[in-house]
């Protein structure tokens, strides 16, 4: 009771409410603009929380946390161009939406799913959070690996058109992951003595070149630059009709609970949050062609996952100091820097801090939504811009967003070089999308792996079978697999 | 067509003199203008945060404000080359961190061209002695002795951050002097450690003490610390030294750089006042409080003088690690 007044009592104060606010613009501006993300944008306020009272230095945080993975679907939607990684999938189905004149409802769409992932994620951070924390340890290398290569199946279907031609990309993705210092041996892999490529190819500015300078080129080429984005204009409601509704509802439902096992993670964050909930979407979608060419329920995942993903991995970061992402990580550094450990005792000795954090978090997630509502009609009057000055506009951004994320200029001929590609593969027909995948997965896959190796002195396959997460997994896995084979064979069959 | 060529000349020659004027006053006082902090990892690390409480003493001290650049990738050479190019005009700083800094150069699979004469050095701010721990519920292990005897015994795994880290040199150390079975599982960072840790995954795990520190400590049950005392940290936990077992003491040190040639007396300065910040009480306090970790200064030849006892280290186990 004592707990409760005490947070109701933090959250009638000028100074709470305008330490949320900011949190939330902050949020709202950093996420936004590509190349900046909500690491980063905590990473910067933490300094400035030194000086606060812990509690509102830590709603802040959050506040940041939750609006920067939000807003990056914003210029991913409007520009082609991911503000963050976790919004990569979103572009998928996003873009096409605006560029059918959908800009304010994919907008909507982007915002409502958000906020559902984010108060979901919420819910469970109040209520579940000693549980899961104990289910994320049953997490270790063997299931990374495992959850990659799942990952990984959806790629077949991810490919427009071609089948072969989507497992090639998949393939060069997951070899591009391989650039970087062997983490098992200390070796260099293709880095042709390149310091900047020690540390791999950095995924930012990949993710900036494959969608958003490869979409420059290809705009640029195709019209004048007096002629609109898209001739459709702007027209719709920001909210779903009934019947795009019921088409979110499965995305809904779905995508937060990913989202927050995936947070919970150490080693994974909102990127492939949003992927899998993509991929799952996509799974067991009845209108699977449409994904990729302005899917409601593509776009509802990507953006439901993304954000469920922020209070999942929160999660194991305040009952075991484990943070479940690389914002988390930085979070847990201004928890620790408030004075406060993590862990146990976290909840009973200093509730307040805690409970507040969480209530902080829910406010957020809701006002970012409502600023997200009130503001898309107005952002996607982008649409009407000549492609004469959004396309300069968007090098720009690239340019400056690869240079930011690591103060690297390496990181601006990556993303060029990464560009001029994806143009090439947009120009013959490979899908993009399977790169990213591979490139994002094919790390994580092959770390769990060679972990796994080291971790026992048994034959690695009975390893693998003694663990029951893994077990699962694997069925899953040869399921996704079997079954689409299966289908298609037996509907050949029918046709014959 | 020409206006514009014109106008875009004279914003050109406008910078051009600007930035002239700026070189020519550079000389008189130093500092007078802001310096440059590389610091080669991503924001929100250990190193980061650690820079950022000294920040402001260091301010103080100088006179000029700190502008702290994160550069991170390949383990922190990304931001030494960037040091190591900058210009030498005492403008440019960086945090030089072991053993990444000892390790880059000396594995022979990077081919480096640089070594410490790449550098000056200013001072060392932090050191963090590693640990042996192990999961709190595992009933194998009380003490170090038991662990000891048990991995003679027994294959054990234990974790480390990247290939030559201090923690790998460690493991295979003990594997070599005392005949221990340690299996080596190479980790990213540290979350993914503790969290392998805790579920019991790994056995143990050899990691700096403010990992540990910050840490659930319901969960993780230190055995040993590999430093020459005890740590006000943690104690009751005793030294290897003390169980017995010598020359495995190893610890990780922050400290600040700048590229070579910086001049002796613009080092001076820094120096001065790199010491007052570090030894600053309020900056030891918070320091200890919220990261676990030791502000230990050491002027600018004994931080060369460590690094070079690093160097050293890593010369007698190289045939281990296979350099």
């Amino acid at each position: 009771m004592d707990i409760i007044s005490q947070v109701i009592n933090n959250f009638t104060s000028i100074d709470t409410i305008s330490v949320l606010l900011i949190g939330v613009v902050a949020g709202l501006v950093i996420g936004s603009i590509p190349g900046m993300t909500s690491t980063m944008a905590i990473a910067l306020l933490i300094p400035i929380t030194f000086n606060m009272d812990s509690t509102n230095g830590l709603i802040m945080l959050v506040s940041v946390y939750t609006a920067g993975v939000y807003a990056g679907s914003l210029p991913g939607i409007l520009l082609n161009t991911p503000g963050t990684p976790s919004s990569a999938a979103t572009v998928l189905d996003g873009y096409p939406l605006m560029m059918q004149g959908e800009g304010t409802k994919a907008i909507g769409i982007a915002t409502i799913g958000s906020v559902v992932g984010g108060l979901f994620s919420g819910v469970v951070l109040l209520f579940l959070a000693p549980i899961l924390a104990n289910i994320s340890l049953l997490f270790s290398a063997p299931e990374y690996f495992l959850i990659a290569v799942f990952g990984l199946t959806i790629i077949a279907s991810l490919s427009e058109g071609s089948v072969i031609k989507g497992l090639m990309a998949g393939t060069f993705g997951l070899l591009l992951g391989t650039v970087g210092i062997d983490l098992m041996t200390g070796v260099p892999r293709f880095t042709f003595g390149s310091v900047a490529l020690e540390g791999g190819i950095s995924l930012i500015p990949a993710l900036i070149g494959f969608f958003s300078i490869s979409q420059v080129m290809m705009l640029s080429e195709e019209k004048g630059g007096n002629k609109k984005l898209s001739e459709k204009g702007v027209k719709g409601n920001v909210l779903p009709t009934k019947n795009e509704f019921s088409e979110m509802v499965p995305s809904l439902i779905r995508s937060p609970i990913i989202g927050v096992l995936v947070g919970m993670l150490p080693g994974t964050g909102g990127d492939i949050g949003s992927w899998m909930s993509y991929n799952e979407a996509k799974r067991f979608s009845k209108n699977k062609e449409k994904f990729g060419k302005g899917s409601i329920e593509g776009l509802t995942a990507s953006e439901t996952g993304n954000n469920a993903t922020t209070g999942g991995s929160i999660v194991p970061m305040v009952t075991l100091g484990i943070p479940g992402s690389a914002a988390t990580a930085v979070l847990l550094g201004g928890i620790i820097s408030a004075g406060l450990t993590p862990g146990h005792e976290l909840f009973t000795k200093h509730g307040d801090v805690v409970y507040s954090m969480i209530v902080g978090f829910f406010i957020a997630t809701i006002l970012m939504g409502v600023i997200g509502l009130l503001s898309a009609k107005h952002i996607s009057k982008v649409i009407n811009v000549p492609t004469g000055i959004v396309a300069p506009l968007i090098v720009c951004f690239a340019v400056v967003g690869s240079y930011a994320i690591n103060n690297s200029i390496s990181d601006v001929w990556i993303m060029l070089v990464v560009g001029i590609m994806g143009y090439f593969m947009r120009k013959t027909g490979f899908p993009v999308a399977p790169i990213v995948l591979g490139l994002i997965l094919g790390p994580i896959a092959e770390e769990g792996f060679r972990q796994s190796l080291s971790m026992t002195s048994d034959s690695i396959i009975i390893y693998y079978l003694s663990r029951p997460i893994s077990v699962t997994l694997i069925i899953l896995t040869v399921f996704s697999v079997i079954v689409p084979v299966y289908r298609n064979f037996k509907n050949k069959k029918d046709t014959n | 067509m020409k206006k514009l060529l014109l106008i875009n000349l004279a914003a050109f020659l406008a910078i051009f003199l600007a930035a002239c004027g700026n070189e020519s006053s550079g000389a008189e006082s130093y500092p007078n203008k802001p310096i440059e902090l590389i610091v080669p990892y991503a924001p929100g690390g250990g190193t980061d945060l650690g820079a950022r409480e000294l920040e402001p003493y260091i301010e103080d001290e100088l006179g000029v404000s700190i502008e702290i650049i994160n550069k991170e990738g390949a383990g922190g050479w990304a931001g030494w080359t960037d040091l190591i190019n900058a210009n030498p005009d005492g403008y440019t700083l960086g945090y030089l961190n072991t053993p990444n800094l000892t390790t880059g150069y000396l594995n022979p699979e990077l081919e480096r061209g640089e070594d410490l004469d790449s550098f000056s050095y200013i001072s060392n701010h932090v050191s963090d002695p590693l640990v042996l721990a192990v999961n709190k519920d595992d009933d194998r292990f009380e003490t170090v002795e038991d662990f000891i005897e048990y991995a003679k015994e027994n294959e054990v795994t234990t974790s480390s951050q990247k290939v030559g880290s201090s923690e790998h040199v460690v493991s295979l150390k003990m594997n070599e002097e005392l005949g221990t079975n340690i299996g080596i599982v190479q980790y990213e960072g540290v979350p993914e450690i503790r969290s392998d840790l805790m579920s019991g995954d790994i056995d143990s795990s050899i990691i700096a003490l403010n990992a540990v520190y910050n840490a659930d400590k319901e969960a993780i049950k230190p055995l040993a610390i590999f430093s020459e005392e005890r740590s006000e940290f943690l104690p009751d936990v005793p030294t290897m030294e003390e169980s017995g077992y010598e020359g495995l003491n190893a610890k990780i040190y922050r400290g600040i750089g700048a590229p070579a040639g910086v001049d002796s007396e613009k080092i001076s300065i820094l120096e001065e006042a790199f010491k007052n910040a570090i030894q600053n009480e309020e900056h030891q306090e918070s320091m200890k409080k919220n990261a676990g970790i030791k502000p230990e200064y050491q002027d600018s030849e004994e931080f060369r003088q460590t690094l070079e006892g690093e160097e050293e280290k890593y010369k007698e186990v190289s045939d281990l690690l296979g350099w």
